[in-house]
């Protein structure tokens, strides 16, 4: 009988099933598709700012779909601070990083140091392991196991990228917005389909 | 199968917290042992219990002070919050404890 209390375990499961309706990623992914499309058309300041209002439909969108059907949550004090403290700090860096990325494919001297150049040259590659390894972590803070399969989505996207997008005629910003727009619009897609299931899973109770 | 009574080595079975040693009560305080609070439907996906074996249980548990069911409305429907008291969770910490005992 001590096996089938498995807390961790149920601990874990709480949290999957609080994501299996793919709304994270509906959202994660509409957020990198809106940033990849105003990269095109040159307003990619309004994408800094989108975060907070994603945040807020986001929780919108829970109370109107996820709450109805698979019920309400509320997880421990302990548990939300772990995650929101987690999440955070990779977001943090992970911006921190892809800046520093960007910055360095804006143009850089020759004499720049090496770590500069190489970053320059390799751009994308550098971005596509940063995407990778935010997604990873993510999906191992909050028990998420389909964050890993963006990880590799990413960094394949990103490759490609590389060698198709990474030219002198095509600016920073948009070599970033292609492989971003592409992992949205792939994430958009897997997040449908997961809420389509969820619905399906779950009907909502008359 | 009980102990011989003149064994002072194995812990008394007779100690087990039976309110919660039965399956389904055992499931609805493992769940609500890891989150600060949950509502019933909730309860109902994450252990397959139904609606009305879900309901009895709660009763029990109620009953013996073990958890707290508080009825409000959401969107002007009702809605169940259950969530362990303090006397729940020392019980499941006991029972944990009782049963790792019997089986070390």
């Amino acid at each position: 009988m001590t096996d089938d209390v498995d807390l961790k375990e149920i601990e874990r499961r709480a949290l999957t099933a609080y994501h299996e309706d793919g709304l994270l990623d509906i959202f994660i992914g509409g957020y990198l598709l809106f940033f990849g499309l105003s990269s095109f058309t040159g307003h990619i300041a309004v994408s800094w700012f989108l975060p907070a209002l994603s945040t807020l439909l986001y929780s919108e969108a829970k109370k109107r779909v996820t709450y109805p059907r698979l019920g309400y949550v509320r997880f421990t004090k302990e548990m939300r601070h772990h995650i929101w403290m987690n999440t955070s700090l990779v977001l943090f860096i992970a911006g921190l990083v892809t800046l520093t990325g960007l910055f360095t494919n804006m143009g850089v001297p020759e004499r720049a140091p090496w770590g500069t150049l190489l970053l320059n040259k390799y751009n994308l590659l550098f971005l596509g392991g940063v995407f990778a390894v935010t997604f990873l972590m993510m999906g191992r803070i909050m028990s998420i196991s389909r964050l890993y399969q963006y990880s590799v989505i990413s960094l394949l996207v990103f490759f490609a990228g590389y060698f198709y997008l990474d030219s002198p005629f095509i600016v920073s910003e948009q070599s970033l917005g292609a492989p971003c727009a592409i992992i949205g619009v792939i994430m958009v897609g897997i997040g449908a389909s997961h809420l389509r299931r969820f619905i399906g899973r779950y009907p909502k109770e008359a | 199968m009980t102990p011989p009574p003149n064994n002072p080595d194995l812990p008394p079975v007779n100690e087990i917290d039976r309110l919660i040693h039965e399956p389904a009560r055992l499931l609805i305080m493992a769940h609500l042992y890891v989150v600060e609070g949950a509502d019933f439907l909730y309860l109902m996906n994450q252990t397959g219990l139904t609606f009305g074996n879900l309901s009895s249980h709660m009763t029990r548990l109620e009953e013996a002070g073990y958890i707290e069911v508080e009825k409000t409305f959401v969107d002007k429907r009702p809605n169940t919050r259950l969530s362990l008291t303090d006397a729940g969770r020392k019980a499941f910490d006991e029972y944990r404890a009782s049963m790792k005992g019997l089986f070390m």
